[in-house]
């Protein structure tokens, strides 16, 4: 198979402009997931890689083999792709048996009924359903219809696989085996995926590479630890996983930040700002801990004095609203912390640091986005 | 080779298909919807604007038609008839059709199922076996009326005026009404209800001053159809209002049309403008009207069954006031028109088993103008609904379902019907047989007739298709085309199976609506190609009354069995 080559691809729905020139590449075999708030134009792209809705701009791919390009006037039809797209509804054909829904690909491909027979039974294989062939989906389980969504693209072998929030109605519990299951499906078939989610536990587990959407651009490209461990922007380290955001300036040698409560952390900021300018710096709370009385900090660590203000019990850890100041952060502990007064410990190299000024905006507006 | 092999695209099942197909049908629709339902159009305004008829080669452009229309104080009382009938048909029907709704929707009256089922029977029947039916019971000369006067010495009512011919029209539209303000008590969000109890409101409170005041919207809506459909109905004065000389726009065009020796065909055509252009406005009022009524959508969760009104004592006096109206609006005309169908005369003064008699129905069997009508009736029903309905579901189809890029404009092509009087269809096409030869000789057939129907039809039957289609989730099809289905193929395998229920429905419906129509068949029939409705018309015009009824009654027991068996066996909804 090929790589896929996504180049200037845009989207525009009368002055509204869904998905901005975007560029990527999926490379044979590769799990590639698009990540975002509902609305930032990663289903608009999954759609237009599908050919149900078409570019306004730019080229899509497939190797050699041209799929879409709006310059040249050349548009392949959906039905002429041979991609495999699997709807957040599954999108299963209530008259036909599972049987059925899975036959017809394979029919409109000429396949005579025993070499469909093989296939079907080959795919309910892959989706551990066998035996369910003559069930029509309603009979069928809400996990269970999810995979015959699966198998029905899969049993006709497409060259992109595309996932369009597959995993979403599932409940819970389901969602994280369906996870380990569906990435090691992928690994074995070796089809080029991508994949759709506003889930980024689900982007972090899976995925060979994430690209993090925002308002119609790809913001971070990168593999899931580098997504997580350095976020190219405060949106990223905020949309995936927890941070705790404080404000500060760079100090005069640029050689640390000095935060509005006061403190100073001993981490150069990011290339290009100037003495003074402003710096937003984050750290995830589970990168934390609480010191202990007479306990004394590392030499790598920065000190928070501060007040708890509530303790949540979480199961596998306490997760704790402390107050530093007019600040409100929160952080993760193993063990009970006592009411009070404590110290919180920040080592150094967890510090995220971003040029630029308060997020207060920015995250008003993400949570927008995902309500 | 299983799945898990990495198979190189070159072996993969990879497919072509054109886009050729779909797009043939698609432009197809296109064109044949253009056509049928722009055509008639033409003649017909050319034939408004010129100075002599059609064939007549001197006749020039001009405005001497619409001038000759503007001094005639004919054409001006019709006008003024059509819109007092037009008001007390609307009026009367409302005020049946919202008591009605409320009672069936809202209460618990005895019997509310089989008295809701029973009360859209009226629809199915055509306003000429209805207004025949009356006549023959209420009219001048009709069973009570003579009864009544026998008793008091006076004529009771005299349904040969405006007013009594509003009270026909009303029980005719009165299901209408009925059904348009039920939809939206069904519609409506019980906890609307709900929370005006808990707020402390007493039952009567409730109804008073949340349900109905929630139906604004559908009995405004219902008002003005109904006004649209008095103003333009034809069997109604014709047959009450012609003895009075009452005539009213339809009347008016009919006899100008088709009762002169020589018609004026350009005044008819500038008058049946006026009526088109009277309606169209009426009905952009309507939309715009019905357009403001934002607050009262009440469309929300439907989790909780609506609790139904308790009208304790009142339960059974409102059910038999009901049944009374049933009886006397329905049941006694229809019951008398069969009986007269079965009699030599029918009167108080002489018991009618003294003068049974099959002879009428003798007539029918031997008479070819009866078989006639009754076999192109059927005709037209089976074939034409069968035709209209792949045109219908085609239609929708290709404007909710497809990437054309001139889906939008079929779907406003399709809708266009809706605003044309019927008699206005009829006419129409009347022009276009007159002026374009070949379709001249399809006026000898029934397929004239089909056609014309259709056209008039394609709005009520998309309107029996698309919320369906609508219900059908578009990822269905999305998904048919991304596992390498073309846009014929996904309607063939995907769509069209799952339409099935509404394309019986559709079916259905268009077949009682054949079955019934009349108006735009009185100017487009041709010796063979009669149907009932306008062999009714002309055997009563003669005072034939005997065969008039038996054939009413055959059109009777021949749409009972079809919605029976419709119902039974296809289980489809007919306004649902």
């Amino acid at each position: 198979m090929a790589d896929l080559i996504v180049k200037g691809l845009e989207r525009q729905f009368g002055t509204f402009t869904a998905v901005k020139s975007i560029d990527f590449t999926a490379h044979d075999g590769e799990f590639v997931t698009l990540l975002g708030p509902s609305g930032c134009g990663k289903s608009t792209t999954l759609w237009m890689l599908a050919g149900l809705d078409r570019p306004s701009g730019g080229r899509i791919a497939l190797g050699e083999e041209t799929i879409a390009d709006v310059a040249a006037g050349h548009y392949v039809p959906a039905e002429n792709r041979d991609f495999g797209l699997v709807f957040q509804s599954y999108a299963l054909w209530p008259h036909m048996t599972v049987r059925d829904n899975l036959a017809f690909p394979l029919k409109l491909r000429k396949l005579d009924r025993k070499q469909r027979d093989e296939r079907i039974e080959e795919a309910l294989a892959l989706v551990e359903l066998v035996g369910q062939a003559d069930k029509y989906p309603f009979q069928l389980s809400g996990g269970q219809q999810q995979r015959v969504a699966l198998a029905r693209t899969l049993v006709y072998r497409p060259r992109l696989l595309l996932l369009d929030e597959p995993l979403s109605n599932l409940d819970a519990k389901l969602r994280e085996r369906a996870r380990v299951w569906l990435r090691d499906l992928q690994r074995r078939l070796g089809v080029t995926t991508l994949y759709v989610t506003h889930d980024q536990s689900e982007a972090l587990a899976m995925s060979d590479r994430i690209l993090v959407m925002r308002e119609g651009e790809i913001v971070q490209d990168a593999t899931p630890e580098t997504i997580y461990r350095h976020p190219t922007d405060s949106f990223v380290a905020d949309f995936i996983g927890s941070s705790n955001f404080l404000t500060g300036r760079a100090d005069s040698d640029c050689s640390g930040v000095v935060l509005e409560n006061g403190a100073r952390i001993a981490v150069r900021p990011p290339s290009g700002v100037g003495a003074g300018a402003p710096v937003t710096a984050a750290f995830r709370p589970e990168t934390t801990r609480l010191l202990a009385d007479h306990e004394t900090a590392g030499p790598a660590e920065t000190v928070f004095e501060a007040t708890v203000h509530l303790v949540s019990y979480l199961g596998a850890h306490y997760q704790v609203v402390v107050e530093v100041g007019d600040t409100t952060l929160r952080v993760e502990t193993a063990t009970p912390p006592r009411a009070g007064k404590v110290r919180v410990a920040i080592p150094d190299q967890t510090w995220m640091l971003f040029a630029g000024g308060p997020l207060e905006a920015r995250k008003d507006e993400i949570s927008n986005h995902a309500h | 080779m299983t799945l898990t092999d990495r198979a190189p695209a070159a072996v993969g099942l990879s497919r072509r298909e054109g886009l050729a197909g779909g797009r043939i049908v698609q432009y197809a629709t296109l064109i044949i919807t253009a056509v049928l339902v722009l055509a008639p159009f033409v003649p017909l305004l050319y034939q408004a604007l010129l100075s002599g008829p059609l064939y007549d080669p001197t006749a020039s452009l001009s405005l001497t038609n619409f001038q000759k229309l503007v001094v005639s104080a004919k054409f001006w009382t019709a006008f003024m008839n059509a819109l007092l009938f037009g008001f007390g048909t609307a009026l009367i029907s409302q005020l049946f059709g919202t008591v009605f709704a409320v009672l069936v929707g809202r209460t618990d009256m005895p019997g509310v199922k089989w008295i809701g089922d029973f009360l859209i029977w009226p629809l199915f029947i055509s306003h000429l076996v209805l207004a025949l039916s009356w006549y023959t019971i209420y009219g001048p000369s009709g069973y009570l009326t003579l009864w009544l006067k026998g008793l008091i010495g006076v004529e009771p009512w005299n349904l040969y005026s405006i007013s009594g011919m509003s009270v026909v029209g009303g029980v005719a539209q009165a299901p209408l009404a009925y059904l348009y303000c039920l939809a939206a008590i069904n519609a409506a969000d019980p906890a609307l209800e709900d929370a005006a109890r808990g707020a402390g409101a007493r039952s009567w409170t409730v109804l008073r001053k949340i349900t109905v005041p929630l139906l604004r919207p559908a009995i405004l809506y219902g008002l003005v159809i109904n006004f649209v459909i008095g103003m333009e109905m034809l069997s109604i004065p014709l047959i009450f209002g012609r003895a009075a000389k009452i005539q009213t726009f339809s009347t008016y065009l009919y006899d100008e049309a088709l009762t002169k020796a020589s018609p004026d065909y350009g005044l008819v055509a500038a008058a049946s403008l006026v009526v088109l252009i009277s309606v169209v406005a009426l009905l952009l009022l309507q939309t715009r009207l019905v357009g403001h009524a934002r607050r009262y959508v009440t469309v929300g969760g439907k989790a909780t069954r609506p609790k139904r009104f308790q009208l304790g004592r009142m339960r059974w006096p409102l059910c038999i006031v009901t049944l009374l109206y049933m009886f006397f609006a329905v049941i006694l005309p229809m019951g008398g028109l069969i009986l007269r169908s079965v009699t030599e005369f029918l009167t108080p003064l002489v018991p009618f088993w003294e003068v049974m008699t099959a002879e009428h129905y003798d007539t029918l069997w031997t008479h070819q103008v009866f078989l006639n009508s009754i076999w192109n009736t059927l005709l037209i029903s089976s074939a034409g609904g069968v035709i209209g309905t792949v045109l219908i579901v085609t239609i929708s189809l290709v404007t909710h379902r497809s990437d054309f890029r001139f889906a939008r404009h079929l779907d406003w092509l399709a809708q266009i019907p809706r605003a044309l009087p019927g008699i206005f269809g009829g006419l129409a096409f009347l022009y276009l047989a007159l002026s374009v030869p070949p379709i001249g000789w399809m006026r000898n057939t029934v397929w004239l007739l089909v056609l014309a129907y259709i056209v008039r039809y394609i709005p009520t039957g998309l309107g029996a298709v698309t919320p369906s289609l609508q219900q059908i989730g578009a990822d269905l099809d999305a998904s048919a085309r991304s596992v390498g289905a073309g846009w014929i193929k996904t309607c063939r395998v995907i769509l069209l199976p799952l339409l099935k229920p509404a394309m019986f429905s559709c079916f259905a419906l268009l077949f009682i609506l054949f079955m019934r129509e009349y108006v735009t068949a009185v100017f487009l029939i041709a010796p063979g190609s009669e149907v009932i409705g306008t062999t009714l018309l002309q055997f009563w015009e003669n005072g034939d009354n005997g065969p008039v009824a038996a054939l009413a009654t055959v059109q009777i027991l021949i749409t009972v069995i079809f919605v029976y068996l419709a119902r039974k066996i296809l289980g489809v909804k007919i306004y649902g």
